[in-house]
């Protein structure tokens, strides 16, 4: 536990000092939305309808962008080796290191989704609905971006590689998401597409850490 | 308990090849050995193994507690020295206050004349400088085994010296040390024992020491 506290602070320290790395996929979020009302026009019942789908393919594509080189640097300058050394699960430091990533990419992108909204045209009654889904969804995203980082560390091209790998697998987050939002914005309650999402995100938070120390393994055997 | 290090009967294969047949190894307290051969005879891999980085294809190793410093370095390029040791102190359970920490990072560095490089990059640093950076993790943390891939590589002649010094007291003290290295000879370190690895032809061999 105290390790994984040591690789959070680490990576939020480094995070933090090349403020970059994290502010350019939010950017290109802020842009890929922005350019919804400029390229479809002053026609705010069609922006609010696909409003919902707009913010989640651009929250999931941002997510892909700072992905890549989430273990490509440790694995590169041999701390990875180092990291299978210590006598602490590699799973929870994985695990630790794409919460890290999260924090500084994932939240950031909630922080900012009632000003996105706002450019949609979404209803104030779905804006709740939307955080929660972003909520509930991002860190599912991340733990499959992680994955996918993980398995894609032996390839030079590994940035599109990994894309083709988690687009399929994000499907369900982004259909439950989506659905959640539009549901709300027509004044259904959403309960039940956020509980789904709720129950994958627990899923992906017991599982998926393992796959990627899986993973990581197999990077270090070769 | 007086081995530190048991290695039995290992052999690792790497797209169904055996990379360097099998190897037995067992390393008394005190005990240092040099494991030489050939580039590509299998020596980073030996010690990748010994290490618990990779894992035998058939064999055991069962060793005490050891600092492993390969080829790889293990220091973040944009983190300085301090900052990068002391990622290494707290991961290793270490729970001392900041200005304990640096000291002990500082005693670190001394050992081998390098505390001037406290506060730069590691990635402004030279070759040479970078291995003593990444070497002073030995002294961070007293562990009874040093396993060493190629460690006197892009070293001055005053650091192999520091060095070499460091491996002797280490090995007098009741540590142990397996170190990789073409420089080396039997003479620069007493009470060593060579395993030199043969280039591997299909047929398998197996190679031993006591």
């Amino acid at each position: 536990m105290n390790k994984l506290l040591v690789i959070i602070g680490h990576d939020l320290r480094l995070a933090f000092r090349r403020r970059s790395e994290w502010f350019q996929p939010l950017w290109f979020l802020l842009l890929v939305v922005a350019l919804f009302p400029l390229g479809i026009g002053p026609q705010p019942a069609l922006l609010s309808q696909i409003a919902a789908g707009v913010i989640w393919i651009a929250a999931l594509l941002s997510n892909m962008l700072s992905l890549e080189s989430l273990f490509r640097e440790d694995a590169q300058n041999g701390r990875l080796e180092q990291w299978l050394l210590l006598d602490a699960s590699l799973p929870a430091l994985a695990a630790g290191r794409t919460f890290a990533h999260w924090l500084v990419t994932g939240l950031p992108v909630i922080l900012i989704s009632p000003l996105l909204a706002a450019w949609m045209q979404l209803p104030q009654a779905a804006m709740d609905t939307l955080i929660l889904s972003l909520l509930l969804g991002t860190p599912t995203l991340s733990l499959l971006g992680s994955l996918g980082a993980a398995l894609t560390l032996g390839s030079r091209q590994g940035g599109m590689l990994l894309a083709l790998l988690i687009a399929p697998l994000s499907v369900p987050v982004l259909v439950f998401a989506t659905n959640a939002v539009s549901d709300a914005a027509s004044g259904f309650i959403a309960d039940t597409q956020l509980l789904l999402l709720g129950v994958i995100l627990l899923f992906a938070i017991t599982l998926i850490p393992f796959a990627i120390a899986a993973a990581l393994r197999i990077h270090l055997q070769e | 308990m007086d081995q530190l290090l048991t290695a039995d009967k290992v052999s690792y294969e790497r797209f169904y090849r055996s990379v360097f047949g099998t190897a037995s190894i067992h390393l008394k307290i005190g005990g240092c050995l040099l494991l030489t051969g050939a580039n590509g005879a299998g020596k980073t891999t030996l010690i990748k193994l010994l290490a618990g980085v990779l894992r035998p294809t058939t064999g055991t190793v069962s060793c005490c507690d050891q600092h492993f410093v390969g080829h790889q370095l293990g220091l973040h390029q944009e983190l300085t020295v301090q900052e990068n040791l002391h990622w290494y102190l707290r991961l290793w359970g270490s729970d001392l206050g900041h200005r304990e920490a640096s000291q002990k990072i500082e005693a670190a560095l001394a050992r081998l004349e390098s505390i001037a490089l406290r506060s730069q990059r590691a990635g402004s640093l030279s070759a040479g400088q970078a291995k003593r950076a990444a070497l002073a993790r030995l002294f961070l943390v007293p562990r009874c085994l040093w396993l060493l891939d190629e460690p006197f590589v892009n070293l001055d002649q005053v650091s192999i010296d520091l060095l070499l010094h460091e491996i002797r007291e280490h090995c007098a003290a009741g540590g142990g040390a397996v170190i990789a290295s073409h420089a080396l000879g039997l003479a620069d370190l007493p009470r060593s024992q060579r395993l030199k690895l043969p280039i591997i032809r299909p047929k398998l061999q197996h190679q031993s020491v006591a």
